[in-house]
């Protein structure tokens, strides 16, 4: 069970890939000059991500387009104060998280004596944004899974990558490495069983989802 | 519940019913609620992914760019309409003089032209016919135009300070690019790197103005004020400050009051002519105040911060290029 809810989830492997400090560097200075090239980058490297974070959490495609664009303008509002070891993700993400809170909040109020569906859902959704951590967290998290891949027998992470990165199904697995269909589902639930084991500490919560469904 | 319901929720593909049945389910059982939240936390955070959602990324950044530039353009527009007119005007004065008017005007033209530069590492000094000094520190360059009229003429890139004695006869100024600083008899230092974002300027002694391209007056710095150009803005902020700090240079010493790590580095850098790598994140952004002699070594120096701090450092040597100095 666990296992398929992962898979379905394609949990731990679309963490963004962090960006090569030299660029970033270089990226720096040309926001501080307020170039368009420079935006732009960082808008298609970060857009998706924040814009993510914003729908998941208002179901509303307008909203959270208009909330990621006020980020984006917070960070144009600031350009000069900008440095090497300024984390551009880390601040895009706490603005519209932030921003997305008072959005809700001021919406629940609005909605507590009308739809109570709606009302509910924008509750809840409420209170799980106020949880979440702040993106540094992630990073850190993503250090971790980058270890345990790393640290995984060479044929089993060959085939977990395959399946994980690249999408393959298990078939294409099998006939891309010549082994059998079953060893594809073997290496890959006893990867998945030695990551969980690795990552346990960092993903305890990922044990409540049995609890919830059973 | 079944698990594809359950998934069908968090990312929102549930149909009204479905979610009108699991959010009163959990309503009341708060175990549940806190549960939800955290399914629903680490779903959102497993999907982060920069890859979705490509096609109202363009379309939102065209928006973005939109809404920011109409300030700036205004900003660059008439920074450029200004300037474009002085040109303008100078291109057809010039033109009309030169038509009608063939002689030369006198005094216009440049009669001597002379380049001072200073490596990195160094402070030089140059005197003048008058008896007026020019500082210059570490890699900075000074050009300096003078013409028929005795007007003279500084262009400048680094850092320079200048002692000028008072002489009514002679204009000086210093062309920055956006703007001049013109001297009455005075003594003042400029920093202008190129890689810095602003131009910075410290009134010692007497009076300076500062004044616009078009020879337009800006305003007047008296003895201990601090001026603060930013190129990018292209505003000047004008604070006091101790001159003594901004010319310490000049006198072989390091003033750090209140600097980063990272901007220290930056100045150990240009001096010692090495390459220095902040590993530490966290040390980059730590403030120190220390007086420092320029002749002092870079690795008696590193030693210094070593001793005051967490600092640990290792000295590459290379054969070609800068040492690069790691600190971590």
């Amino acid at each position: 069970m666990l296992e398929s809810l992962m898979k379905a989830w394609g949990i731990f492997f679309t963490f963004i890939p962090a960006m090569d400090p030299a660029k970033l560097n270089e990226l720096t200075i040309s926001l501080q000059k307020g170039e368009k090239f420079a935006y732009e980058e960082i808008y298609n490297d970060y857009f998706g991500v924040i814009y993510h974070l914003s729908l998941q959490y208002l179901h509303d495609t307008t909203i959270a387009e208009e909330i990621v664009q006020d980020s984006f303008m917070k960070l144009w509002e600031i350009r000069e104060t900008l440095n090497d070891q300024f984390n551009i993700l880390s601040f895009l993400y706490t603005i519209t998280k932030n921003n997305c809170l008072n959005y809700l909040r001021n919406q629940k109020i609005a909605l507590k004596h009308q739809e109570n569906l709606r009302y509910l859902e924008m509750q809840f959704n409420y209170e799980a944004l106020e949880k979440m951590g702040n993106y540094l967290e992630f990073e850190v998290l993503r250090g971790k899974i980058d270890q345990a891949i790393a640290a995984l027998p060479a044929d089993l992470r060959e085939t977990f990558l395959l399946s994980r990165f690249d999408e393959l199904s298990y078939k294409g697995i099998a006939i891309k490495q010549t082994i059998s269909v079953k060893t594809v589902e073997a290496r890959i639930s006893k990867a998945l069983r030695i990551l969980r084991h690795e990552l346990k500490d960092y993903l305890a919560i990922i044990y409540l989802i049995t609890k919830l469904l059973s | 519940m079944s698990e594809e319901i359950f998934i069908r929720i968090l990312n929102n593909s549930a149909t009204d019913a479905e979610k009108s049945s699991f959010f009163q389910s959990i309503e009341e059982d708060s175990d549940q609620r806190e549960q939800y939240k955290q399914c629903k936390n680490l779903y959102v955070a497993s999907s982060l992914n920069p890859e979705l959602h490509d096609s109202i990324q363009k379309e939102s950044f065209e928006r973005f760019w939109d809404r920011v530039h109409p300030g700036k353009q205004q900003k660059v527009l008439n920074l450029w309409y200004r300037y474009a007119a002085v040109v303008l005007v100078t291109l057809a004065t010039s033109f009309l003089v030169q038509y009608l008017i063939p002689e030369k005007q006198p005094g216009d033209e440049i009669v001597q032209q002379i380049e001072y530069s200073s490596e990195k590492g160094s402070v030089s000094k140059v005197l003048l016919e008058d008896g007026s000094a020019i500082w210059l520190s570490s890699a900075t360059s000074v050009k300096l135009e003078k013409r028929g009229n005795g007007e003279m003429m500084a262009r400048m890139s680094g850092e320079a300070y200048f002692d000028l004695v008072s002489d009514p006869g002679r204009k000086f100024s210093v062309d920055m690019g956006s703007f001049k600083v013109r001297d009455i008899g005075t003594k003042f230092n400029i920093r202008a790197y190129k890689d810095e974002p602003g131009v910075y300027t410290s009134l010692v002694d007497g009076k300076i103005e500062f004044l616009s391209k078009a020879d337009q007056k800006l305003l007047t710095m008296k003895p201990g004020e601090y001026m603060q150009f930013n190129k990018q803005s292209m505003k000047m902020t004008l604070s006091e400050q101790d001159p003594t700090i901004a010319t310490a240079w000049k006198d072989g010493k390091f003033v750090f009051i209140d600097k980063t790590l990272s901007e220290i580095c930056h100045e150990l850098e240009n001096w010692y002519n090495v390459r220095i790598v902040i590993e530490n994140k966290t040390l980059a952004g730590t403030k120190y105040t220390s007086v420092i002699k320029r002749t002092t070594t870079i690795k008696l120096v590193l030693q210094m911060l070593s001793l005051t701090d967490k600092i640990k450092y290792s000295i590459t040597d290379k054969k070609e290029g800068s040492d690069i100095v790691l600190i971590y």
